[in-house]
């Protein structure tokens, strides 16, 4: 045969191309196909993400908060029944992502935050079926939110509800809000609009803390073991703090006034002349241990979406004062310390709770696809000690005594009404609590430009009202 | 020209084998085309599952009478081939379907009577010169007249048409090219091969015998390169032909100096025409352009990943991203949907067609012109399979041409299936 030599090295070659393209193929197929298909630009992963039946969020008494469900065409769409809680869900969209609780959760919610057992992988990838994600309920209380929504109404401003001692967050407002039924519609323009919608006010607002500086500067008083009996002769007269003129928050019926009634009007000047006597370094130390400036974190959350809010505006992070701050600007509330409604609500947990705040939790318990019942979520972080006993005790009672309101709101309730101030802004705050048998609730209110800190004091008094109409049945869905 | 001889048992297991293998491949679409038609996503894949299966086994029976002693792995393979092909049109492009069964029809009558004719391969022989002229009154008629079926403008004028029936020139010219090679270099093979003197070797370079068919081919080369734009069967007829030569030489200079050749070529391409320049940039590096220009690459990688071991199957993949994903890039899609899996299936058929034809080849001892023929129509399948598979996978940079049996287009499948007749005929009449 004369051709054989060649013809056998011609096979070779032709038959090792062959086997170069199968290990070719086998490398994309099973080695470099991460890479390749977790690519931005790969159209299969939205096809994939479309279809993933993703997981039902319910509040705390089973009321659904958002849902996916099927149109006609079997197209799957996100659904967010309750107004209220718009804002704190957040948004799931296939092309701007997901933003709060959907963010938060999202690998629960989706189905990836574990690796797939082998019968989901055989579902996947033979049988096509689309991947499911787990139900989650959370441990917000949809009428506590409804209510707190409702009093503040179209206002800028947060509230935020916290559950004693589990540490439960029942509440969190922000307003303005923005509806992510209609997310993909209104995206171009909800990034622009006034009040910053996408900016969570509960989460990322920063504050000049103001008159709220007060309740921890009582704390530090009394773990001082200062004598809160003096009397301030003419304690209600305002004070000016550069170019500021600080007055009572509430106008006292007299103009001598102890330092817990100073405390209840939120009147400055008993604060600017007592906090003379205090040890200065320790009083700022103490005041900045306190942390009341940054949200504390929420266990296995992170709520906030970078990528979707806007950067604050000055109305939420104001620098007045900053250049000049003083002792007196800081304790006053005028000065570098600043106010998150979260971190505020949490160091109330901390006085209500005997001087220890409890972690924060949102999220109660997961429900796994095909699952019969709800799996409880471990308990968030360990009380954290902020105050002695005995200091946590006399400001709960100080609180508690708190006449100024009364008019306004129920005497069981311990509050404190402050305004701060940013640049020509002003914001209205409550601090309040109520107490049920071995549980209470803390809520922190705050409203945008505005010094009616009786507004803020209903808003409240709504939200905290709105949990003693009646407890909810955990896990009833 | 004397049959073989095998005993009525051998044949008996050749026929066997023969219906074994094909009731394998009818089962095989079988099962696609009821999946198909469960996913609803094709119009009317029992009808054309039907007529495959109608040509399949007519082919086969037919084949039977007239060529008892053929190879049995042939038709059952490239008759795989064609309905796997015909699968995957119903699925990604149902509306070229129907006009691909009739292809598929036309393509199995000619392979047929391609078998059949006693006297086609002596005539391939006799009359080369002629059949060159008509090649080459071919590529000079697609220069002057070629349309392009879809009409756009800017797109790539290959085919000659009348109405609606557009024929592709090159898919014959592939033919004639091989048949004209073989007939030639059978000719000069015996002074190729008929010294060992090293002076003589090298004296070989400057021989019209070796230096004319090389320039006809590399003048060829760019005529298809510069009218008509078509890297891929410029590509493919230097390739075949370098393969002649050097297995009717004998001399591994002469493939040397034609890939030194090739790659001269190629580099020259690369300054002078855009279409090189454009598919070389995305083969070395698709992805910073992976949405514009890369694009098709970088999708069929994307659906070969999405396709991993097992595949997504039938109709459950997503290989519409894939621009002409039914013609140039059908192995991306065939690899989505059938996975690493199906690749090694589609790899191994075509391996056994190339196996079977340098088999074939072997047979043929002492007419070198049968050998030859045989080993260009295998090259031809085995190059062009690789050139585009390499491609769309990003071994080699992309070449449109089509996969032998599977991509559509009739003109490709008419010729597959002529020169897969030829090869049916070659393994009956060996020495």
């Amino acid at each position: 045969m004369p051709f054989e030599r060649e013809m056998g090295r011609v096979l070779l070659v032709i038959l090792a191309l062959l086997l170069a393209v199968a290990l070719s193929t086998a490398y994309w197929a099973v080695v470099g196909h991460v890479s390749l298909l977790q690519r931005e630009d790969n159209p299969r992963q939205v096809l994939f993400t479309q279809a993933i039946q993703r997981g039902t969020i319910y509040d705390a008494g089973g009321v659904v908060l958002a849902e996916t469900v099927a149109s006609e065409t079997g197209a799957l769409r996100r659904v967010y029944p309750v107004e209220a809680a718009f804002g704190t869900i957040g948004y799931y969209s296939l092309r701007y992502g997901t933003g709060g609780v959907e963010a938060a959760y999202d690998a629960l919610l989706s189905g990836s935050d574990q690796p797939p057992a082998l019968a989901q992988l055989l579902g996947e990838r033979v049988l096509h079926r689309s991947r499911a994600g787990a139900d989650i309920r959370l441990t917000l209380d949809s009428r506590v939110q409804a209510a707190a929504a409702e009093a503040l109404g179209s206002r800028r401003g947060a509230v935020v509800v916290l559950r004693v001692p589990d540490g439960h967050v029942l509440a969190m407002v922000s307003s303005p809000a923005y509806d992510p039924n209609r997310l993909d519609a209104d995206w171009e323009m909800l990034t622009v609009a006034e009040g910053q919608p996408f900016f969570n006010r509960v989460l990322q607002g920063s504050y000049q803390a103001g008159g709220t500086l007060y309740t921890p500067l009582m704390t530090v008083i009394s773990l001082a073991g200062l004598d809160t009996g003096v009397v301030f002769e003419q304690g209600d007269l305002p004070i000016g703090v550069d170019s500021l003129t600080l007055a009572c928050a509430v106008a006292p019926p007299a103009s001598r006034l102890t330092l817990p009634e100073a405390y209840a009007y939120g009147c400055p000047r008993p604060f600017a002349e007592i906090s003379m006597t205090l040890d200065v370094p320790a009083t700022m130390n103490a005041l900045n241990s306190f942390q009341l400036g940054r949200a504390p974190a929420i266990a296995s959350a992170a709520l906030s979406s970078p990528t979707a809010t806007p950067t604050p505006g000055a109305s939420a992070t104001p620098s007045f004062g900053l250049e000049t701050s003083s002792y007196v600007e800081d304790v006053l509330g005028q000065g570098q310390i600043m106010a998150n409604p979260l971190g505020l609500a949490h160091f109330m947990a901390a006085v209500i709770n005997r001087g220890s705040a409890p972690g924060l939790r949102l999220l109660d318990a997961v429900r796994r696809p095909q699952a019969d019942g709800w799996d409880a979520v471990p308990d968030a972080a360990r009380p954290v000690p902020l105050m002695t006993r005995d200091a946590a005790t006399q400001v709960r009672d100080w609180m508690l005594n708190n006449s100024a309101l009364h008019q306004l709101v129920s005497p069981d309730i311990g509050s404190q009404v402050a305004v701060s101030y940013a640049g020509t802004e002003a914001q209205a705050w409550f601090l309040g609590f109520a107490e049920y048998g071995s549980q209470a609730l803390v809520v922190v209110v705050v409203v945008e430009n505005s010094q009616d800190v009786g507004r803020a004091a209903l808003v409240g008094q709504a939200a905290l009202s709105a949990y003693t109409a009646e407890v909810p049945a955990s896990g009833s869905p | 020209m004397k049959q073989v001889y095998l005993d009525d048992e051998a044949a008996q297991r050749q026929v066997q084998t023969e219906r074994l293998l094909l009731a394998l491949a009818t089962a095989f679409m079988a099962v696609n085309a009821l999946a198909l038609a469960l996913l609803e996503v094709s119009g009317a894949p029992w009808g054309h599952f039907l007529v495959w299966c109608a040509t399949a086994w007519g082919s086969w029976w037919y084949l039977r009478r007239v060529l008892p002693k053929r190879d049995p792995l042939l038709l059952p393979l490239v008759m795989l081939l064609s309905g796997w092909g015909l699968l995957m049109i119903d699925r990604l492009a149902t509306n070229f379907a129907d006009r691909q069964t009739v292809w598929l029809v036309l393509s199995a009558v000619a392979m047929c009577a391609t078998a059949t004719v006693a006297h086609l391969l002596r005539w391939l022989r006799q009359y080369r010169y002629l059949l060159l002229i008509f090649g080459l009154a071919l590529l000079i008629g697609t220069i002057l007249l070629g349309r392009n079926p879809s009409g756009l403008p800017g797109t790539p004028e290959l085919w000659l048409g009348i109405g609606n029936v557009f024929f592709q020139p090159s898919e014959a010219l592939k033919l004639i090219l091989v048949a004209f090679l073989a007939s030639y270099l059978a000719d000069q093979s015996l002074l190729l091969r008929s010294s060992d003197d090293p002076k003589h070797k090298r004296s070989m370079w400057w021989s019209p015998r070796i230096l004319g068919p090389m320039l006809l081919m590399w003048g060829l080369c760019v005529v298809v390169l510069i009218w008509q734009r078509d890297l891929g069967t410029a590509a493919l007829f230097f390739l075949v032909f370098l393969t002649l030569l050097y297995v009717a030489s004998g001399q591994w200079w002469i493939v040397a100096s034609g890939l030194g050749l090739t790659v001269a070529a190629g580099l020259a391409a690369y300054r002078l025409f855009s279409v090189v320049r454009l598919r070389v940039d995305i083969w070395l590096n698709p992805w910073p352009d992976a949405d514009g220009r890369a694009y098709q690459v970088v999708q069929s990688l994307m659906a070969v990943a999405n396709g991993g071991i097992f595949g997504t199957g039938i109709g459950q993949g997503t290989p519409n991203y894939i621009p002409v994903v039914h013609s140039d890039f059908v192995f991306a899609a065939l690899a989505e949907e059938w996975g690493l899996l199906g690749v090694l299936a589609l790899l191994a058929c075509l391996g056994v067609v190339v196996l079977r034809g340098f088999r074939i080849a072997g047979l043929h001892a002492v007419r070198p012109f049968n050998a030859l023929l045989t080993i260009g129509i295998t090259m031809v399948f085995a190059i062009q399979s690789l050139m585009i598979m390499g491609g769309v996978i990003k071994i080699f940079p992309l070449t449109g041409v089509t996969l032998p049996f599977v991509s559509y287009g009739g003109s490709s499948l008419l010729m597959g299936f002529i020169m897969a007749g030829l090869l049916l005929r070659l393994s009956c009449e060996v020495d």
